[in-house]
């Protein structure tokens, strides 16, 4: 360990590295810089030269900002909802307690469901007048109004399309901290509980501390993942109502594919990387530190 | 992990064990709620999954949508293809993820924290964005409207992630584990696969659980890839259930679950190899 | 499979032929007629189905045009042609045309439905069918609301009118839709138009959305339900599909319709004798007598190998012979002057009200912005109905993003 390093010891992590590596950049290298070139090249075709008229464009649209806005409270929610029920759920189910197979089983169910059918099946769900929810909170609550509404209300849209979100995304973050917390060795909490550690003290000095690191990595991988979640918001509420729940994976298909403007499309989708790769920055080193 | 730690008084256990029961119990409604609409829809007729009033409970239950999803479309073609396509990618990208993150966890080398970026950065671009060149490249190779052309599209959209991911697990994994086998003599990647692999098992659970689902569920680049029937995978056949002018709704439900079950069993039987890792934490060190 | 011929290897020419109706009854039945029956006269040439779906017919499309591995014969709606031609993906039938007699040739088809198939110069598809919308009502709803089910409401005054007395317990006057989607503007388009007003200016250059008479066309549409209050509530999650569901389960009893629609509501709810209940009338006048029309066809891909062949496919589709069975199974108008014409149309009760549509129909401008406008547009309505702007503000901001689509300072 404090000896001098060889040629092998410096480099082999390379090799370990490698195949990954070969593989991204050969499929994805390609496809990066075409989109690249694509944002700036003027619309309606190239062999015009380049410009950066589409950047130009995207920070004066109003909506595009707006989306920013949007996507931001979008994933800053879920990832609160994502790692409070996933943490307290791993929590619950690391106990070895009778039913725990069944109980685990059923916690992953919602991310077994794609993207796009729970979008369907939420916006039937919550529709005023074929949806099932609304009949059912009137069984607990038979003041509730028949009819009410959800998506089309413009204050419930959004943290409505938020909690079909958290309900779908959670077991990722679940499964990966349950992953963690077995791997905390068991002396460790043995080791408190001789120095006369009580449960909550336990969990701050044992069990956190511990899963640092995987918190860290499932938060990161999340807000990646939860930037790019469109399917659900697009069969959910198509970005509405008006533009109130379009965020900038919905935007950037919309652009592509309906407005036909893969020139912007891109840009917007170069802004988004950029943006997304400043805000994972601090995990990235923070990841990296880490020994 | 509490269960018998030596110490805890039995009311401390109890209550713990009620707690957790009680929160699990919620979790149980929480998640199941929508699924039991989706049960529900799918064992009705399509007249009944439309009317007024709601009922929650198929007023004249019929398992019609169950049959006809193989029947009328051939699901079963359809179940073979995303087992296949899903499994391979959660197994690729899991074994490569878990080299690239081994290496990042263990070594330190130059460019490392540029290169964990790298990787991350890659997933960044919107896939809407790829897809057009990406096809560009598999006409080029005669890949298109192959399974495999899209088993390499998931494999790399997984890398990352299940690099990030083992990476972490295998950082919790004492570095003191690898110096041992060192000693012994082991080559580096003996110890990867021999000593640290098993201890990181719930990690690699995660990662081809993550893998799998990542390819069950793909929506957009199997549609845009897939043109023919016999390709098609079970999320493309529930996404054409919804159609210009009809929704197939117990069509739609009843292919959702079951096209749920392979994951579920994936786990169940992933999950054994849980308590094994576990007992092996415990008895080392 | 017996390849049958002499020789070496006489492969077959596979002509993929995307549609996104594969999975729909009865359209599914037409097209399998249509691809057995073409594989079996023509030996050599094999018709195969390319599934696509109708939520991603573009973007399926475009993904495939940029591999150039794109169907050869697809189907879309009239709004994509433009944007289809300025990339390069569909191809120029003009050389084709020539070739079958040039303007004579053309002469077979509807000149409105043609003028949607040219763009800038060029002739890029043959119309397959024209989709006018009309109104669609509830005759037995009429009846017990005490109106005359043989008077449907010619005015916007008495459509008003007619509305607010079929709106009862549990029940309302009209579907409207208010989601996010391509049914959305159609149904918009005769109030806005037939009020005097027009998105574009003439020559398609500005915005022509702050004029008095758009204003009204529009307000009409969103009052409906925001002060009349005889739509169901959460307009905004109601798509064609939604609104179709509230006629066939009776929670509606008007809306504005395609001609599928009666087949669609009989799919929905079984229970009901769609041709005694309901029946079909021209849309509601203010100013102008028109309604929307929508114009479904295929095109060949630019990057097609084999042209000769797909053309002889093109063809046959587009022969007598397949669009009268089209009609006769799920029901389009055909864009062909000699089967649109034909007395079997006049049969159908329905069909009848929605080919007389003819002459009245109007589309939406055909330029290549028109998606970036269109969803302005949808953007003011679902700001509209749910009270985030006044109709007056909301067809504001409509105006000003369709001018700085169109590039005007």
């Amino acid at each position: 360990m404090a000896s001098g390093r060889t040629w092998h010891d410096r480099h082999i992590g390379y090799f370990f590295i490698f195949p990954a590596t070969l593989m991204l950049v050969a499929v994805l290298v390609f496809p990066a810089f075409i989109t690249m070139k694509l944002s700036l090249t003027p619309e309606g075709g190239s062999g015009r030269g380049l410009t950066l008229g589409h950047y130009q464009k995207a920070f004066q649209d109003p909506v595009l900002l707006k989306t920013f806005l949007n996507t931001f409270a979008f994933v800053a929610w879920s990832l609160v909802g994502h790692l409070t029920v996933g943490l307290t759920l791993a929590l619950a189910l690391n106990q070895a307690l009778p039913g725990q197979t069944f109980f685990r089983l059923v916690a992953l169910i919602p991310w077994t469901i794609p993207d796009v059918v729970a979008g369907i099946i939420f916006r039937w769900a919550l529709n005023p007048i074929f949806g099932c929810i609304n009949p059912l909170i009137r069984v607990v609550f038979p003041s509730f109004p028949a009819e009410f509404q959800w998506l089309s209300n413009p204050t419930l849209a959004f943290p409505s399309v938020i909690l079909a979100n958290i309900w779908r995304g959670y077991p990722l973050v679940m499964v990966m901290l349950l992953a963690g917390l077995m791997a905390i060795p068991r002396q460790l909490y043995e080791a408190a509980e001789v120095d006369g550690a009580g449960r909550m003290r336990r969990f701050w000095h044992v069990t956190l501390p511990g899963l640092s690191t995987i918190i860290l990595i499932a938060l990161a991988l999340d807000m990646v993942w939860e930037f790019r979640r469109f399917a659900l918001v697009l069969t959910m509420t198509g970005g509405g109502p008006g533009t109130l729940t379009e965020v900038l994976s919905t935007l950037v298909y919309k652009t592509y594919f309906q407005f036909f403007t893969f020139e912007y499309a891109s840009a917007m989708a170069i802004l988004m990387s950029i943006v997304l790769f400043l805000l994972s920055m601090p995990y990235i080193i923070l990841v990296g530190r880490k020994q | 992990m509490n269960p018998s730690v030596p110490g805890s008084t039995k009311r401390e256990q109890w209550l713990e064990a009620l707690i957790s029961y009680a929160l699990l119990g919620l979790s149980v409604i929480f998640a199941l709620l929508p699924v039991a609409w989706i049960l529900s829809t799918s064992l009705k007729t399509e007249a009944e999954a439309l009317s007024l009033p709601i009922h929650w409970i198929p007023q004249r239950p019929t398992l019609g949508a169950y049959v006809e999803m193989w029947t009328l479309k051939p699901f079963g073609t359809y179940f073979l293809n995303s087992i296949l396509v899903s499994g391979v990618t959660a197994l690729i990208s899991t074994v490569l993820g878990a080299l690239a993150g081994y290496g990042f966890s263990r070594f330190s080398f130059r460019g490392k924290t540029s290169l964990l970026a790298f990787f991350l950065a890659t997933q960044m671009i919107s896939g809407v964005l790829v897809i057009g060149p990406y096809f560009q490249i598999l006409a080029a190779v005669e890949l298109y409207n192959t399974l495999t052309g899209l088993i390499i599209a998931y494999v790399t959209i997984c890398l990352p992630f299940a690099a990030w991911m083992s990476k972490g697990y295998f950082d919790s994994i004492p570095k003191e584990m690898d110096e041992a086998g060192l000693v012994d003599g082991a080559s580096r990647f003996q110890i990867f696969y021999r000593i640290v692999m098993p201890i990181a098992v719930p990690g690699t659970v995660s990662t081809l659980l993550f893998g799998f689902l990542l390819a069950w569920q793909d929506l957009l680049w199997a549609l845009c890839l897939i043109s023919t029937d016999e390709k098609r995978t079970v999320t493309l056949g529930v996404a054409f259930t919804v159609g210009e002018f009809i929704i197939k709704w117990p069509m739609l439900t009843a292919a959702s679950l079951i096209g749920s079950l392979p994951t579920i069993i994936l786990y169940l039987f992933l999950q054994r190899f849980y308590v094994e890792g576990l007992a092996r934490g415990a008895v080392k060190g | 499979m017996v390849i049958g011929f002499s020789g070496i290897g006489s492969a077959q020419v596979k002509i993929r032929f995307q549609t996104w109706h594969w999975g729909e009854k009865p359209v599914f039945f037409a097209l399998e007629e249509f691809m057995n029956g073409f594989n079996k006269a023509n030996p050599g040439i094999e018709v195969v189905r390319d599934d696509s779906r109708y939520a991603d017919k573009e973007s399926v499309y475009i993904a495939q045009s940029q591999a150039k591995s794109a169907a050869d014969i697809a189907h879309f709606l009239h709004r994509a042609i433009p944007q289809l031609a300025d990339r390069g993906y569909i191809m120029d039938l003009t050389p084709f045309i020539e070739k079958e007699g040039g303007q004579k040739f053309l002469d077979q088809w509807d000149p409105k439905a043609l003028e949607v198939c040219k763009y800038k110069g060029k002739i890029y598809c043959l119309p397959d069918y024209a989709n006018p919308l009309a109104l669609l009502y509830n005759t037995v709803h009429y009846k017990e609301a005490g109106l005359d089910p043989n008077k449907p409401p010619a005015t916007w005054v008495e459509f008003l009118d007619y509305a607010r007395k079929l709106t009862r317990a549990g029940r309302y006057g009209v579907g409207l839709i208010g989601a996010r989607q391509e049914g959305l503007f159609m149904r918009l388009n005769p109030w806005i138009w037939s009020a005097g007003g027009d998105y574009l200016t003439p020559d398609n250059k500005r915005s022509a959305l702050d004029t008095p008479e758009a204003l009204e066309g529009f307000k009409f549409y969103i009052e409906l339900s925001t002060k009349h209050k005889v739509v169901p509530p959460g307009v905004i999650e109601q798509g064609a599909q939604e609104v179709r569901t509230q006629m066939a389960h009776e929670k509606v009893s008007m809306n504005v319709a395609v001609i599928q629609a009666p087949l669609i509501i009989k799919a929905i709810n079984p229970n009901i004798n769609v041709p005694e209940v309901f029946a079909a009338a021209p849309i509601p006048v203010n100013k102008k007598k028109v309604t929307t029309v929508e114009y479904g066809m295929r095109v060949i891909s630019a990057f097609t190998k084999n042209p000769e062949e797909t053309w002889k496919v093109y063809k046959s589709w587009y022969s007598k012979d397949v669009q009268m069975r089209n009609f006769n199974i799920y029901g389009v108008i055909s864009a062909r002057l000699d089967v649109k014409n034909s007395p079997d149309i006049g049969k159908n009760k329905f069909a009848k009200v929605f080919a007389a549509q003819g002459p009245y129909t109007k589309i939406e401008p055909s330029i290549p912005e028109w998606p970036k406008i269109g969803d302005a547009m949808i953007t003011a309505v679902q700001e509209a109905f749910s009270g985030m702007k006044t109709p007056e503000a909301a067809l504001r901001d409509a105006h000003l993003a369709t001018n700085r689509a169109l590039g005007v300072q």
